[in-house]
């Protein structure tokens, strides 16, 4: 059995944070499941891509603390993280001359949360700024960014691996024991909290257990089924589906920063928005939708409704927009903790446990989440030493039996054949060498190949072909390259086999 | 590296390989013709199917063999050529003039990537044969999950062909455009299941000789002003809804039924490709598909040919000092083409209003993509190829069928193929069953006799591509 000292659940944006950030301690051996073949499937990879600067959430929560210390620090970590950003700014435009008014409460929302370059401007700025006549006025915002939210979770995870973090994938996370205490009555305030987590090995099928001392919930949409799992019924996810299109790159003008309408506050969303991805295609969305009992907590559907309803406000912001240049539509789902009844508004939850010590829960980490995962992850880090400051104190430390993981080399180069250099995919300009590199970045955190796993790492398949040439090339220098089985070769999760069989046996 | 040429053609499809050698023919040197694939002919070597250069060679040829025709020609005139050689832009040389609009601009540089790295060359003009992309999933604006198993048919196409995979099973082809139509019929053949053809429009957008021979024959439900308004499936489809849609595109309420399927195969729609020519500059031509899209390959050839001339007489102008023609573009028969086009169109309808109105029985000669009406009296038709068709069609319908035969010890895994005389249509899919247990070993010729006396005496099962044989370290090709 695998022991960890921490061991994180999910490998999204906020898990990958967190175990960076542990990990940069060298005495702590630090886990992480995922029941996804890769990091960024969920909710971490799919998002607007936009560093928020923390003048939409209420004064004194977590979610503007920890979302302007995000966006102030931002910057460095990037360059750390050799992720490309752009400090674009960003507008909330006043449709409606009554809207000014707004944007003025928005702005001192903002500054109470201590958010810096803020600035209500005039029509005319507006017009400057945005390219053309965008409202009555808007209130610019300078410290917003866009980035690319693959490469950023993706880029946490690597930093973490490299650390010595051990990736476990496609392990889903099916039981939760406190060792040496019975479920029915969790220890009391002074214990050490050993946990025993049963996985489901999605490759193999079989039932796998890990030991930790310390557990991290950082399960995003199944955050309260967790928490579930050791006994905790206080929360409860209300998944709210927002949907988008990506519009090719090339279009007769230019968006050079994020566009959004007002809030609406009834709609617990930021407003269907246009925002230019740093790649240079324009995201229109994403709507509000909550999910029903009765569809499932993942249910990434497009609809038909709302792709014409997302064309309709797309327009209405930029009656330029050409909707038919729509390339691919795909939705996100926020974990949120408030239902639509309640208004949709609820803080992040990061805590120790009271009742279930050693247990840090974050529930809620919807929006603003991913511009908050660094200080999360300090805030998370901070705990994670105070427990096992006062766990040592309290009875004998284990020693993690196993040795810690052996990959703390550098990410090995592709090395250099001749050949490599030829162009895969035309539509981004993307060469073998890059895509054999992707998928030795996959094995190296210990994920699992798929097909979309080497688009979140590359851009291939995300061009205007949309994979319709490039997928073929795909297939073809990796079962020549790195001898993969294209009939084995997976699309997106687990299950989703490309082909079925061969045309002649 | 930067290398001079004269002429430097882009694409080594159809419209690349026919300007190129047109080129030569007409004495022009210092040419190159680059291609991004590891083999010339573009999107016909996996067009396996027959029925191209009817109309210019007025002879059915397989996708290979057309190209063959004009790889050949390559080879004997010693043209050179680059494969796996993309071009990433091509931009004026003299950017300044070109930006400036005050000066002349005619030069280009063209950027290659190329697997050792990038080179660049300069040109006294530039032909982009670039050819054009499939419309996808997005730009159909199609609702739902995002499971494996939803393929463009032009990549189905490629995968079943050229690679031996099958996509799926049980599909659903979305949109009637051609490739759709021959997918339908080649999956069918292949044994998967195609359920039906949806078509947004009122009218399918095929020709009519493929709604016969691909659908038809296979009894395979078309639907027309009929969406697919949601996927479904988590990690691969599971199915899928259609809804018809009334004149505004709105769902008909009552109209969606549902599918289960494992695959849909769309066919929405082609837009040419040219956007890696950066600069709009004289001297740089267009022709084939990513100028515009064509249904026959045969115009294809016409306008890689047209073009030609098009440059010879702007190199003359050039060399003799004077300015070039105006155009910054060649559109060498795109008004021809239109016209043809328009007028095909207003054929199809009127026969078919026609055929209404009178009630007259008709059968649609399929010999070539004229698609005439032809009557029970053996009246009607362009060439007169028509009422011979007529005959056997009730008498003994035959179709000749194309497919592909399993290689061992070969550069790739599959050798196309086709019968050399029509067969009977109901034995088409006894003939797979023949064709499956078949297998040949490399190197394979064209023309090469893979089974004699195929189903009847006298018709043969011919290989119509070449497939060299791999060396045993499995690293290089040899001859």
């Amino acid at each position: 059995m695998k022991q960890f000292d921490v061991l994180i659940i999910g490998a999204g944006v906020v898990g990958n944070a967190i175990a960076r950030e542990i990990s940069k301690k060298n005495t702590v051996t630090v886990g992480v499941l995922e029941k996804e073949p890769d990091t960024a499937f969920g909710i971490s990879g799919r998002n607007s891509g936009v560093l928020h600067a923390g003048f939409n959430n209420k004064p004194g929560s977590f979610m503007a603390k920890l979302c302007v210390q995000g966006s102030e620090g931002f910057e460095k970590e990037a360059a750390e993280l050799k992720l490309p950003f752009k400090k674009t700014g960003k507008l909330i435009t006043a449709g409606f001359e009554e809207d000014l008014a707004r944007l003025q409460k928005l702005k001192e929302q903002g500054e109470a949360n201590g958010v810096k370059e803020l600035r209500i401007i005039g029509r005319e700025e507006l017009e400057t700024l945005a390219g053309y006549d965008a409202g009555f006025g808007a209130l610019w915002s300078g410290m917003t960014g866009i980035f690319d939210p693959f490469q950023y979770t993706i880029a946490l995870a690597e930093a973490a691996a490299e650390q010595g973090t051990e990736y476990l994938f496609g392990r889903q996370v099916v039981e939760i024991a406190p060792k040496g205490k019975s479920q029915a009555a969790p220890s009391n305030a002074a214990g050490s909290g050993s946990f025993l987590v049963t996985a489901e090995n999605h490759s193999t099928g079989e039932r796998e257990q890990y030991r930790t001392e310390i557990l991290i919930n950082s399960a995003g949409l199944f955050a309260d089924e967790i928490c579930r799992m050791v006994g905790i019924n206080d929360y409860k996810i209300h998944p709210c589906r927002g949907e988008y299109h990506i519009l090719e790159k090339r279009q007769p003008w230019l968006l050079e920063l994020p566009i959004y309408p007002i809030p609406n506050e009834k709609d617990g969303g930021l407003g269907v928005h246009l925002t230019p991805a740093i790649h240079g295609n324009i995201l229109i969305g994403p709507s509000a939708e909550y999910l029903t009992a009765e569809q499932e907590r993942e249910e990434y559907s497009t609809t038909r409704d709302v792709m014409v309803r997302l064309n309709e406000e797309g327009v209405a912001l930029f009656p330029e927009l050409n909707i038919g240049d729509c390339i691919h539509s795909f939705s996100g789902i926020r974990p949120k903790l408030a239902s639509e009844a309640e208004g949709g508004y609820a803080d992040f939850v990061i805590e120790e446990s009271k009742r279930v010590p050693g247990f840090i829960q974050l529930v809620g980490i919807e929006s603003p989440g991913m511009t908050a995962s660094i200080p999360i992850a300090r805030m998370v880090a901070q705990m994670t030493e105070e427990i096992r400051v006062r766990n040592k104190s309290c009875e004998a430390q284990w020693q993690g039996s196993e040795s810690k993981s052996a990959q703390t080399g550098l990410l090995q180069a592709v090395s250099g054949e001749p050949g490599d250099e030829k162009m895969l995919c035309r539509c981004e300009g993307i060469t073998e060498r890059a895509v054999l590199e992707a998928y030795d970045r996959i094995l190296y955190i210990g994920a699992i190949p798929t097909v979309k796993g080497l688009k979140n790492r590359t851009r291939v398949t995300m061009g205007n072909c949309q994979g319709s040439f490039c997928t073929i090339n795909i297939i073809e220098v990796l079962e020549k390259k790195r001898n993969v089985d294209p009939l084995a070769l997976l699309w997106n999760g687990f299950g989703s086999l490309m082909f079925e069989g061969r045309v002649k046996e | 590296m930067r290398i001079k040429k004269n002429v430097v053609v882009i694409g080594g499809g159809p419209a690349g390989m026919a300007a190129v050698i047109s080129l030569k023919e007409r004495g022009i040197e210092d040419i190159i013709l680059l291609e991004k694939e590891n083999r010339l002919g573009g999107v016909l070597s996996q067009c396996i199917h027959d029925g191209f250069g009817l109309i210019y060679y007025r002879k059915n040829y397989s996708g290979p063999e057309y190209s063959a025709l004009y790889e050949q020609k390559i080879a004997e005139k010693e043209i050179p050529y680059l494969t796996e050689a993309t071009v990433l832009s091509v931009r004026s040389l003299d950017a300044e003039a070109y930006r400036s609009l005050d000066a002349e601009s005619y030069r280009s540089l063209v950027t290659v990537q190329t697997a050792e790295g990038t080179l660049e060359y300069e040109a006294n003009a530039v032909i982009a044969a670039t050819g054009c992309r499939e419309r996808g999933r997005g730009l159909a604006g199609i609702p739902g999950t995002r499971p494996a198993g939803i393929y463009t048919a032009g990549t189905a196409q490629a995968l079943i062909n050229l690679q031996n995979f099958m996509p799926g099973r049980k599909a659903l082809i979305v949109g009637s455009g051609d490739i759709g139509l021959i997918m339908a019929r080649r999956i069918t053949l292949e044994g998967g299941q195609v359920l039906c053809v949806v078509e947004k429009e009122d009218i399918p957008g095929g020709l009519k000789r493929n709604i016969i021979q691909c659908l038809e024959d296979f009894a395979i439900p078309l639907y027309t002003n009929t969406i697919v308004s949601n996927v479904y499936g988590k990690e691969r489809v599971s199915g899928a809804d259609i809804s018809q849609i009334d004149a505004e595109g709105n769902v008909v309420a009552g109209s969606t039924r549902f599918y289960a399927c494992d695959t849909l195969i769309l066919s929405v729609g082609l837009i040419p490709e040219e956007d890696m020519v950066e600069d709009r500059h004289r001297g740089v031509f267009l022709c084939g598909n990513s100028l515009y899209v064509h249904d026959l390959v045969d115009d294809v050839t016409l306008e890689g040919e047209m073009v030609a001339g098009q440059v010879e007489t702007f190199l003359m102008k050039l060399a003799a000092g004077q300015a070039p023609d105006e155009t910054r573009f060649a559109y060498p028969g795109i008004e021809t083409m239109r016209k043809k086009r328009a007028q095909l169109v207003k054929r199809k309808k009127d026969m078919a209003r026609k055929k209404a109105e009178t009630g007259a029985k008709t059968i649609t000669c399929i010999m070539c993509p004229n698609s005439c009406e032809i009557t029970y009296d053996l009246e009607g038709g362009m060439c007169g190829k028509g009422p011979e068709y007529v005959k056997n069609e009730i008498l003994n319908p035959k179709r000749t069928l194309t497919s592909s035969v399993k290689v061992t010890g070969g550069a790739i895994p599959l050798v196309s193929v086709k019968t050399t005389n029509g067969i009977p249509k109901e034995k088409l899919m006894d003939a797979m069953k023949l064709i499956a247990e078949l297998g040949a070993t490399a190197p394979v010729v064209p023309g090469q006799i893979l089974c004699k006396d195929f189903m009847e005496e006298g018709t043969d099962l011919v290989a119509t591509k070449a497939v060299k044989r791999y060396s045993l370290d499995n690293t290089s090709e040899i001859e």
